[in-house]
Parts: C-alpha cells; structure tokens; sequence
C-alpha cells in the first residue's frame, strides 16, 4: 500500500531524511514513534502529498502524493496535530465534505460521534479543541479511506476519550486499510498498535511487528541484579527495576511500548541484534 | 473520473466553498455597502447637491479596484495558514477545479455582487440627493435658475460626457479590463506571498508600472523623433526641425495594443497561480 524509498528531505540546510525506506500494508495499525523534530509529521505530509520529496520516490496505492489527483486525496485522510474546521455545525460538515469521500459511512460517523459523546447539531467552533479533534478522528475513521494518516491524535484528549480513540480504531480497522499514528506519547497507543516504527534523525531506527517484539522481548520488574546489569534498559521504579531482556523463555508477553521506545532510544544496537539472530 | 476537471466534483466543491465561507462574504459586502452610503452621505451634505454622474462612475471604480484587489488577495489566504492549508489541500479536488472555484467566487461571485450592492446604495442615494439637493436649490442664492437633477449612472456606457479626459475615449471598457488585470496580479500574490500579500502584490504592481513608464516614457522616446505620446500609445506627435504632424496607427491597431496589454495579463497571472497552486507545499 505505501513504499517509500530512498527518501531524501531536507528544509533548507536541515536535512530530515537522507535515504529512508519503508513500506507498509493494509490490515495494519502502524505506531510511528520518535521525538520531537525527528521528522514524523514531516513523514505524513510527505505520504499526504503536503511535502514533496527532494529525492526518492513514495508510492500510495499507485500514485505519486506529490501529483495530488483527486483519486489519491480521496483514499488518504490526514489528521493533522494543528487542524483546522470551519465555523459550522457537524451535519453540515457531513453535508459539505463526506460526498468527495466515495467509501464515506454516515451511520459509522454518527456511531464514532455519539461513542464520543458529541451532537449532530453542536457547531464546530463552539467545540473544545478535544471534541473537534473527535469529530475530525470520527470523520476520517468513517471516510474509510485506505490510508489514515494521524499525527498525534491523542493530544488534547482527556483520559477517557483516549480509551474511546482506542477503542474506535481497532474497531474502524479492516484488511483494506492502513492507519498510520504518529506520536510521542507512546502509552497511548498500548495494545492498540500492530507495528511499532521508530524514527530517530531521519532514519527508522527500529520496524517490528507487536507480535514479533513480544516474542523476542521480556518486559517486566526485577529485583535480580545481573538480571538488570544485563537488560538491554532499565529503570529504576517503587516495585524494583523496570527493565527489557531478551525474552528467553518462549511464549508471547506484555508489551511495555514505553519501555521498548526508551530501550530503542538509548541502546537500539543491542535491541535490533535479538532480532537479527 | 477526470483527474483534471469534473463538474460534479467542482459543484460539490463551490458548494462546500459557498459554507464554509458564505458568512464572511456576506459580511463584506455589507461592509462595502455601508462604506458606500457612508461616502455618499458625505458628499451629499458636504456638497448640498444632487450626486453627478462622474461621481458615481468614479466611486462605482475606486471601490471596484480597491475592494476586488483586497477581495482577490484574500482569496487564497487559507494557504498561508497551515492547519486551513492542509484541509483545502487535501479536499479531493483536482488544482484546476480548487483554482476555478476560487475564482468563481473572487471574479465572477464578487463582480456581480459588487455590481448590485453598488446599485442597491446608488439608486436610492441618488435620488435621496436630488430630493435633498432639490429642496437645498430653493434655499441658495441660485434659486431663480432650474435645479440639475442628476441621473443614474450606467457603468457599462461609454457617454462621452462622463469621460475625464477631453477627447472621446472610451475608457471604461478600459477600467474593466484593468481592473480584472489588477485582480488577477492580486489572486496570484495570494498564493505568491506567504504574508502581506496585498501590500507585496501592490508594490510589485507599482514596480511593473514604474517599469513601463521607463520603457514608454524614455527607452521608447529615444528611439523616435522628438516629441510625444498623443492620445494613446500608438499615437505619437512629432515635433522635430519646425515639423509638426502626427503618426496615428489605424484604429484596429490601437484596439489590439490596448487588448494585448490587459486580458493576456490576466490570463497570464492566473496560470502562473495554477502552477503555483501545483507547487504549492505546507
């Protein structure tokens, strides 16, 4: 579905990514994590056709993003972390916008709305930054577009509109589509997430199915000294030592999605050597 | 489907234009109208007389210029504005159809309503000056003589009488065309400018003209007999060793000189702003 390759951006002298590939399918929840300025936003607008690539290619279902024909924008929605909707109600942004999207689900719109607690009728400027943020998750989940596109989603929304958004995504996933989410507050995308893609100074530092992760990786507390000299990550916490091993004993575990993105930050080497081996 | 052009796609998207931006546009008409009643009440207690027609021409003017120019480097304003930038961006229209609805509503849209919101304010202002300015006559000193009453004026005439220039020269095809010139200059700066897109759009224009004037008034001026432009630029009054005389290009001439340097411009502009549109990353 996506296929990017030898990716070189740049603004100006800055240089974002010098030769990123990736490629990503449907039927899958991608986590894109990284910190801040490490070029995730810069990746979505670059799949949306926002950015332009200085050198590579980006393939999207067949087409070039940077053409921008109205066949590619009608099977892409981005959800971008500064957005914007316009001063009128929900029904008639419905009204408005849904009939570009072909695949558009008004009873699913209205099933994501009320599962976040907003009205048809409430105007869109009337609305905290939290509800228009649902109202925009609510409409890009019901375009059923095949690729969504979400930089951090999950920024402005309450503790429990998070499990809300989690529970809507997983549900709003089918074989047909990809949904991209970008964040730096990995927790939120627990038990959410298929994939885990981490981009650090413009390259994936690490690209591995949850699946795969939790068959190669322990994460759990420890008291155990050598245990914990020998983790891959560690820290300190009021039960013991949070840490992440090389997962011996077989068998699928927990994923500490925080933790992993901490390992991977600080000693991703070690951690990509249990998934070569 | 057309990946260029569909007229389905291009209806939903002015109508989604027309929501998303009806409120406004209402507004600024309204604002213009009042600007207008505004001027006019001033004059008509300033001047205690009936509004005569080369005042209503040139207010019909001066408003068209100044409030299409701002209106045209207003119209793709939410460009340089990324969160609005990314959602008309990303809208699944085609560039040609997202230029052409803009451009529905900043020329064709604005032109029209311009045109009634002037009428709307100058049919009753003026007859509200000739009663006003009627009963006024019979209170001055020239009561003996018959009170003027003043017509409305028809902006797409060419009478003579309202010209300011003493020759007949039918200008106001002119200013029309001029000013769909100036608009589109300004529609391309909206996309051009990422800020003061006005400000930088006109002084740009001014530099064209400055540029021009050198071209015409010196580079050209050099390269012919002593004299002057006459009339128009394809007519010029020779002055040289006691010889006067004219050197007058036929009529059809002068019309096409006059054609070529406006409605291509426009054109001109309005591609250069698809390309730009095409180009354009948030």
């Amino acid at each position: 579905m996506v296929s990017i390759s030898n990716l070189h951006f740049s603004y100006g002298r800055k240089t974002v990514f010098n030769g990123l590939n990736l490629s990503l399918q449907g039927g899958y929840i991608y986590g894109l994590l990284g910190r801040n300025g490490t070029g995730k936003s810069t990746l979505l607008r670059n799949m949306a056709g926002l950015l332009f690539p200085q050198q590579g290619s980006i393939n999207i279902n067949g087409f070039n993003p940077s053409k921008r024909k109205p066949d590619f924008l009608k099977h892409i929605f981005l959800v971008p972390e500064e957005f914007y909707l316009p001063d009128i109600k929900v029904e008639q942004l419905l009204a408005n916008q849904a009939a570009f999207y072909p695949l558009f689900n008004y009873s699913h719109f209205e099933k994501y709305i009320r599962e976040f607690g907003i009205s048809m009728g409430n105007r869109l400027q009337q609305m905290s930054y939290g509800q228009k943020k649902k109202v925009l998750i609510s409409f890009c989940l019901a375009s059923n577009t095949s690729l969504m596109l979400m930089d951090e989603p999950t920024n402005g929304l309450d503790i429990v509109s998070k499990s809300q958004f989690r529970k809507v995504i997983a549900g709003a996933l089918d074989e047909s589509k990809c949904i991209i989410i970008s964040t730096h507050q990995v927790k939120d995308l627990e038990n959410l997430i298929d994939r885990v893609t981490v981009i650090d100074e413009g390259k994936i530092l690490f690209d591995q199915t949850v699946d795969y992760i939790t068959q190669r990786l322990s994460f759990k507390i420890s008291d155990d000294p050598d245990e914990v000299q020998q983790s891959f990550y560690s820290e300190s916490s009021l039960r013991g030592h949070a840490i992440v091993t090389a997962n011996l004993e077989g068998g699928e575990g927990r994923l500490d999605l925080e933790l992993l993105y901490k390992a991977i930050v600080t000693n991703h080497l070690l951690v990509q050597s249990v998934f070569k081996a | 489907m057309n990946q260029s052009f569909n007229l389905r796609r291009w209806f939903l998207l002015v109508r989604e234009h027309g929501s998303r931006n009806g409120k406004r546009y209402w507004l600024s008409l309204l604002a213009i109208g009042g600007i207008m009643v505004g001027f006019y009440s001033f004059f008509i207690l300033a001047g205690q007389n009936a509004i005569p027609l080369n005042i209503q021409s040139a207010s019909y003017f001066f408003g068209l210029f100044f409030s299409g120019c701002l209106f045209g480097s207003m119209l793709f304003d939410d460009l340089n504005n990324t969160p609005k930038a990314i959602s008309a961006l990303l809208l699944p229209a085609s560039h040609l159809e997202k230029l052409l609805c803009r451009l529905f509503f900043g020329i064709v849209v604005f032109f029209i309503s311009y045109t009634l919101i002037y009428y709307l304010v100058n049919i009753p202002m003026v007859n509200l000056s000739n009663n006003l300015g009627a009963g006024w006559h019979k209170l001055g000193r020239e009561a003996n003589l018959p009170f003027k009453r003043s017509g409305i004026e028809n902006v797409f005439s060419n009478r003579q009488e309202m010209q300011p220039l003493p020759f007949p020269f039918k200008l106001n095809p002119y200013l029309f065309e001029a000013f769909f010139v100036a608009q589109s200059a300004f529609i391309l700066g909206s996309v051009y400018f990422r800020k003061f897109s006005f400000i930088k759009t006109a002084i740009c224009l001014f530099a064209l003209f400055f540029l021009l004037f050198i071209y015409f008034g010196v580079v050209l001026s050099k390269m012919t007999p002593d004299g002057c432009w006459y009339d128009s630029l394809t007519s010029w009054h020779i002055n040289q060793n006691n010889i006067t005389g004219h050197v007058l290009l036929p009529g059809w001439a002068d019309r096409i000189f006059y054609f070529l340097i406006g409605y291509p411009f426009a054109f001109i502009f309005l591609t250069v702003t698809y390309f730009r549109l095409k180009e354009k990353e948030i």
